[in-house]
C-alpha cells in the first residue's frame, strides 16, 4: 500500500515536472516571436488594457503583442479560412482571436482550430474548467481549444432620477414602450447585443425553452418562435425611431441613453455602467438590473487558429492574460471592468486580495441581485433567427 | 495599347478571374446554382438594389449639377483652387460621419436648432440615415460636386473659352447661356468617363452607406459586402455572384453612357430663370453642411456627456488624451500616404512620357477602369496578385495597392497637361540633341511640377482614404487612422469623432503643404510661371 502511494506521488510529482518543463521550453521557445492578437477595438478602455499588458509580456517573456483591432471578428476567420482552403497549415497572419459563441462553433466545425491547449497552462489551475459555462461555449463543448477570458452577462442600464422603478420582465418592456413611446429600442441583429436581445426575448416568451439547448431544427424552430416575433410585432411601433431604425450597436445604444433619448440601455458588461460612471461619460444616478427570469450569461474566450506562426507565443500571451494579476485589473471598472473567470477559492491569499480590493462601482450589482445567469441557446440557432429577423423586418418597416 | 497598358489592363482583370473563380465554388466545391438560390433568398434585395440606383443617380444629377454651375463661376473668376483643392480632400467617410454627428435626431445641429425654431428637442426623425437614403444621396452628392467641377475645370482649360466668348457675345448669348450652350457641352464630352466613375462609386460604396445608411435594408454594396466576408462558403459565393451581376451591370450601363455621349447635343437655349439660384442654394447648403459637419466632429472629440435637453456638453480635454493612442495609425498613414504619393507620381510621370513618345495624346481608358472596379473585388484581386507573385499580406502590399488606386487619379490630372505640351518646344529640345531623360528632369518636370506637387497630395488623399484596401492588403495587420475610424465608428462616439476629424485634417494639411510649396517655387522665374505667361508680359 505505501509503495502504491508513493509510486502515485512520484508519478503526480513526474507529471507535474514534466508540465513544467514543458512550460518552460514554450516560455524559451515563445521569447523573440510577435503575436497577432485579433480582437474587437471599440473600445479605448480595452485596447488600452491590452496595450498595458502587451507590454508587460514584452518585458517579462520576450513576446511582442500586435492587437490588430477589427470591428467584426468575421474577417479575421475568413482569412483563416482561406488559408486552409489553399493548403496553408503554417504562417498564419492570425495568432490568438477573441472569440466565441457561433464563431468558435464555426471554426471548430471547419476544424480552423489547433490542438487543445488550456490545460497546458499554468494559469488554467486557478480557473475551474467544469464550470458549465466553461466546458461549452453556446452549448458547443470547448474541449480545451479556446481558454475562457472574461464573463458576459446581459444587464440593462437605467437611470434612478428618470425611472423610479425599471420593467423587470419583456412583458413589463412592453407595457413601458407603449405607455413611453420611442423611449426604449434595442440594437441592430445580427449585431452581437442585438442577438442576444433576441436571444433573451426568446427565453422570455417561449414555451420550449429546453429545445434550445439542444441544435437547432426546422419544425422546432417555428413553434419555438412564433411567441418571439408576435412579442416583437406589438413591441416595435412603440420603439425609438417607430422601429424602423435600429442602433448598430449596444455603445450607439449607450450614447443615445446618455443623451437622454433613451431611458434604457443594455450591456453584455455588468460593470460597463459603473466604468461609463467613472470616466464621466454616465451620470452618477445610472444603475444596473437584470430581469426577474434572469438575463443571457455566458463565457468569452481566447483561442488560436491551426496555422498560428507563434503557437508559443500565444500561450505566453494567454497565460499572463488568465493569470490572478492581468484578470483582477481586468475586472476593475477603471480599467475594463471585465468579470473575471477564475475561481478566487483557488487562489493564494496574496492573489485574493487582488480581486477583493477592486472597487466595483456603484453600478454594479453584486452576484445575489444578478442571480443565476440564463444558459445561451444552442449556437445553431443563432443564425436560424437573425435570417428570420432579417427576413421579418427588413424592407417591412417602411 | 501600349505593353504597359496591358499590364494594367491584365492587373485589373484578375480580380474578376478570382470572382468568377469563388462564384463557380472551385475552392467551396458547392454548385453554383446553390449560390445563386442564396442570394434570391436574401431578403428585401431587389429593395436594396432599387434604393441603391436611386442613390447612384441622384447623387450622380446633384453633383453633375453643381459641378456646371461652379465651372462657369471658376472659368469666368479665375478663383484660387485652394477651397476646391481641400473639398476634394476631404475623406468620403470623415464627411459622412461629420455629417451623422451634425444632423440626426440628437445630433450637434438639431441641439441648437430646435430651441431656436420652438421645436421639440427629443424629436425622432430618420435623417440622415433614412429611408430614402437622402443622408447618402447628400454625403456623395457633396463629395462628388468637388469631383467633377475639378476634372470639369481641367477640362475647360483646355477649351478655347476666350473664343468661345466671343462668338458668344456676337451671337447674343449672355455669358450664362454661352456656357450652358457652348463650353458645358464641350466639357461633358470628355467628362464621361468622370461621370462614370461617379455613378459606379455612389452605387458601389461601402463607407458612406455603412455610416449614412439607409438601413433595413441597406445599399446593394453593403449587402454584398456582408455576404463576401462571412465565414459561411454558400454566402461568400452568393456574394461572388452577386458581385458579378453587378459589374455585369456596370457595363450596361457603361454602353447606355456611351450610346448617350455619342448622342447629338441638345440645341435648346437654357433659359431657366432660376437655375443659377438654385446651384447657389446648392453651393452656399453644401458649404454649410460641411462647416457644421466638421464643427461637429470637433465637439464630439471633447464631449463627455451631453443631455439633449443642455444646450452645451460636459467638455474634457481629457478626453483628447485618447489622440495619443491614434499616434501609432497617424505614423502608419503618414508613410504609406507619403509613399504612395511618391511612387504613384514618379510611374504616372514615366508611363506619361512613354505615352507620349508613342504619340498619344489621350488617356486610355484602361486608367478610368481602375475607378470603376468596385473597391472589395480590385482588394481581393489585388491580394491574390500578392499571393502569386509569392508575397503575404503587409505593409508593402498596402502601398502596392494604394498606388494601384492613386495612380489613376494622378493620370486623369497630370495626362491633360502633359499631353498638351507645346509642340514647338518639343521640336526645340529634340534639334539641340538632349537624350530623353535630360529632357524630362531638366525640362517636363520642372514645367509641370506645380501639378505634379498637387497631384502628390491628392494621391495622398486618396491613400488616407482607402480601408477596404487597407484591411484586406495588410491582412488586418496595418492600422491607420482610416481603419481606426471604421473600428470605432458604432462604438465609442468620442474615439471615431476624433480620428474622424485627424483623419480629415491629414489631406488639408497634405494640400496645404502643396499650396504652400507652389507659392514659393520657380517664383523668380518669369519663365515657369505657366504657358505663355512670359509672352504676354
Amino acid at each position: 500500500m505505501l509503495i502504491r502511494l508513493v509510486t502515485l506521488i512520484g508519478l503526480l510529482f513526474g507529471v507535474q515536472n514534466l508540465q513544467a518543463s514543458e512550460w518552460v521550453d514554450i516560455e524559451r521557445r515563445a521569447r523573440g516571436q510577435t503575436v497577432y492578437f485579433y480582437a474587437w477595438g471599440g473600445s479605448p478602455s480595452i485596447n488600452q488594457y491590452i496595450k498595458r499588458w502587451g507590454a508587460i509580456v514584452k518585458e517579462r517573456s520576450g513576446v511582442t503583442v500586435n492587437h490588430i483591432k477589427v470591428d467584426d471578428i468575421s474577417l479575421a476567420i475568413q482569412g483563416i479560412q482561406t488559408a486552409k482552403r489553399i493548403g496553408k497549415s503554417d504562417q498564419g497572419s492570425v495568432d490568438v482571436l477573441w472569440i466565441n459563441g457561433e464563431n468558435f462553433a464555426r471554426m471548430k466545425r471547419d476544424g480552423l482550430l489547433g490542438d487543445s491547449f488550456v490545460s497546458t497552462l499554468p494559469s488554467a489551475k486557478n480557473i475551474n474548467l467544469d464550470d458549465p459555462t466553461i466546458v461549452a461555449d453556446f452549448s458547443v463543448t470547448t474541449d480545451g481549444l479556446e481558454a475562457p477570458w472574461g464573463r458576459a452577462r446581459l444587464v440593462f442600464i437605467y437611470d434612478q432620477r428618470r425611472m423610479s422603478s425599471p420593467p423587470r420582465s419583456m412583458q413589463e418592456m412592453y407595457e413601458y414602450a407603449r405607455k413611453n413611446p420611442g423611449r426604449l429600442t434595442y440594437p441592430e441583429p445580427p449585431n452581437f447585443h442585438g442577438t442576444t436581445f433576441l436571444k433573451q426575448a426568446l427565453l422570455e416568451t417561449t414555451q420550449h425553452i429546453d429545445w434550445l439547448s439542444e441544435p437547432h431544427s426546422g419544425e422546432r424552430f417555428e413553434i419555438v418562435t412564433k411567441p418571439l416575433w408576435e412579442f416583437l410585432d406589438s413591441l416595435h411601433p412603440h420603439l425609438w425611431r417607430l422601429g424602423r431604425e435600429f442602433p448598430d450597436s449596444a455603445e450607439v445604444m449607450m450614447d443615445l441613453f446618455s443623451d437622454g433619448l433613451l431611458d434604457i440601455a443594455l450591456s453584455f458588461n455588468p460593470n460597463d455602467a459603473s466604468q461609463r460612471i467613472i470616466d464621466g461619460r454616465f451620470a452618477s444616478s445610472v444603475r444596473t438590473y437584470v430581469h426577474d427570469a434572469g438575463t443571457i450569461g455566458n463565457t468569452h474566450f481566447l483561442a488560436i487558429p491551426f496555422n498560428t506562426s507563434a503557437r508559443a507565443g500565444a500561450l505566453v500571451w494567454i497565460n499572463l492574460l488568465l493569470s490572478a494579476e492581468a484578470q483582477a485589473d481586468k475586472a476593475s471598472p477603471s480599467v475594463w471592468g471585465d468579470p473575471t473567470v477564475i475561481d478566487v477559492m483557488r487562489l493564494s491569499e496574496k492573489d485574493r486580495v487582488l480581486f477583493e480590493s477592486v472597487d466595483l462601482g456603484p453600478a454594479t450589482l453584486t452576484s445575489d441581485a444578478l442571480g443565476m445567469p440564463l444558459p445561451e441557446p444552442h449556437a445553431s440557432w443563432v443564425e436560424p433567427l437573425e435570417v428570420a429577423w432579417k427576413a421579418r423586418y427588413f424592407g417591412q418597416t417602411r | 495599347m501600349t505593353p504597359i497598358e496591358r499590364l494594367f489592363a491584365l492587373i485589373l482583370f484578375l480580380p474578376i478571374a478570382g470572382l468568377i473563380d469563388d462564384a463557380c465554388g472551385r475552392y467551396s466545391g458547392i454548385n453554383w446554382s446553390s449560390g445563386v438560390d442564396r442570394l434570391i433568398t436574401e431578403p428585401a434585395l431587389l429593395e436594396s438594389i432599387l434604393l441603391s440606383v436611386w442613390v447612384a443617380l441622384a447623387s450622380l444629377l446633384i453633383s453633375l449639377f453643381v459641378a456646371r454651375a461652379v465651372t462657369q463661376k471658376v472659368t469666368n473668376t479665375h478663383d484660387s483652387p485652394l477651397w476646391r483643392s481641400l473639398l476634394l480632400a476631404m475623406p468620403h467617410s470623415a464627411l459622412a460621419l461629420g455629417l451623422l454627428l451634425a444632423l440626426s435626431a440628437g445630433g450637434v445641429g438639431w441641439r441648437w436648432l430646435a430651441p431656436i425654431l420652438d421645436l421639440p428637442v427629443h424629436a425622432q426623425y430618420l435623417f440622415p440615415r433614412d429611408k430614402w437614403g437622402l443622408g447618402a444621396v447628400l454625403s456623395l452628392g457633396i463629395k462628388e460636386s468637388a469631383f467633377l467641377t475639378a476634372t470639369s475645370v481641367i477640362i475647360a482649360k483646355r477649351l478655347p473659352l476666350q473664343s468661345y466668348r466671343v462668338i458668344a457675345a456676337q451671337a447674343g448669348l449672355t455669358p450664362f447661356e454661352c456656357h450652358h450652350q457652348l463650353i458645358w457641352p464641350q466639357i461633358l464630352r470628355s467628362l464621361w468617363p468622370a461621370v462614370f466613375v461617379v455613378f459606379v462609386f455612389s452605387l458601389t460604396n461601402l463607407e458612406v452607406s455603412l455610416i449614412l445608411g439607409p438601413d433595413q435594408p441597406q445599399l446593394i454594396g453593403v449587402r454584398l459586402f456582408q455576404l463576401l466576408i462571412d465565414p459561411d462558403p454558400l454566402n461568400r459565393q452568393a456574394g461572388s455572384i452577386g458581385l458579378i451581376i453587378l459589374l455585369l451591370v456596370i457595363g450596361l450601363v457603361w454602353l447606355v453612357f456611351q450610346i448617350l455621349n455619342r448622342s447629338r447635343v441638345s440645341n435648346k437655349r437654357w433659359s431657366l430663370p432660376g437655375i443659377n439660384f438654385v446651384a447657389r442654394l446648392f453651393i452656399i447648403s453644401f458649404s454649410g453642411l460641411i462647416c457644421i459637419a466638421v464643427v461637429s466632429l470637433l465637439i464630439w472629440s471633447v464631449t463627455l456627456r451631453w443631455d439633449v435637453s443642455e444646450p452645451l456638453p460636459v467638455f474634457s480635454v481629457h478626453a483628447l488624451t485618447s489622440a495619443f493612442s491614434l499616434l501609432s495609425p497617424l505614423v502608419t498613414s503618414l508613410v504609406i500616404g507619403f509613399s504612395t504619393s511618391v511612387i504613384a507620381v514618379c510611374i504616372a510621370v514615366g508611363i506619361l512620357e512613354y505615352s507620349v513618345s508613342r504619340g498619344r495624346r489621350r488617356l486610355h481608358w484602361v486608367w478610368w477602369a481602375y475607378l470603376w472596379m468596385p473597391a472589395l473585388p480590385l482588394a481581393s484581386g489585388l491580394l491574390a496578385w500578392v499571393y502569386f507573385l509569392g508575397g503575404s499580406p503587409g505593409v508593402w502590399p498596402v502601398i502596392l495597392g494604394h498606388t494601384l488606386i492613386a495612380l489613376p487619379y494622378v493620370m486623369i490630372i497630370v495626362s491633360e497637361p502633359w499631353f498638351d505640351r507645346d509642340i514647338r518646344h518639343e521640336m526645340i529640345l529634340k534639334q539641340s540633341r538632349m537624350s530623353v531623360c535630360f529632357r524630362l528632369f531638366r525640362v517636363w518636370i520642372p514645367r509641370h511640377s506645380r501639378l505634379l506637387i498637387l497631384a502628390g497630395a491628392l494621391a495622398f488623399a486618396v491613400s488616407c482614404a482607402l480601408y477596404t484596401q487597407t484591411v484586406l492588403l495588410g491582412g488586418g495587420r496595418v492600422e491607420t487612422l482610416m481603419t481606426e475610424l471604421v473600428v470605432t465608428v458604432g462604438s465609442d462616439r468620442r474615439s471615431s469623432a476624433l480620428a474622424g476629424l485627424i483623419n480629415l485634417l491629414l489631406p488639408f494639411v497634405a494640400f496645404a503643404l502643396a499650396l504652400l510649396i507652389n507659392q514659393s517655387l520657380w517664383k523668380h522665374r518669369a519663365g515657369m510661371q505657366g504657358e505663355g505667361y512670359a509672352d504676354s508680359r
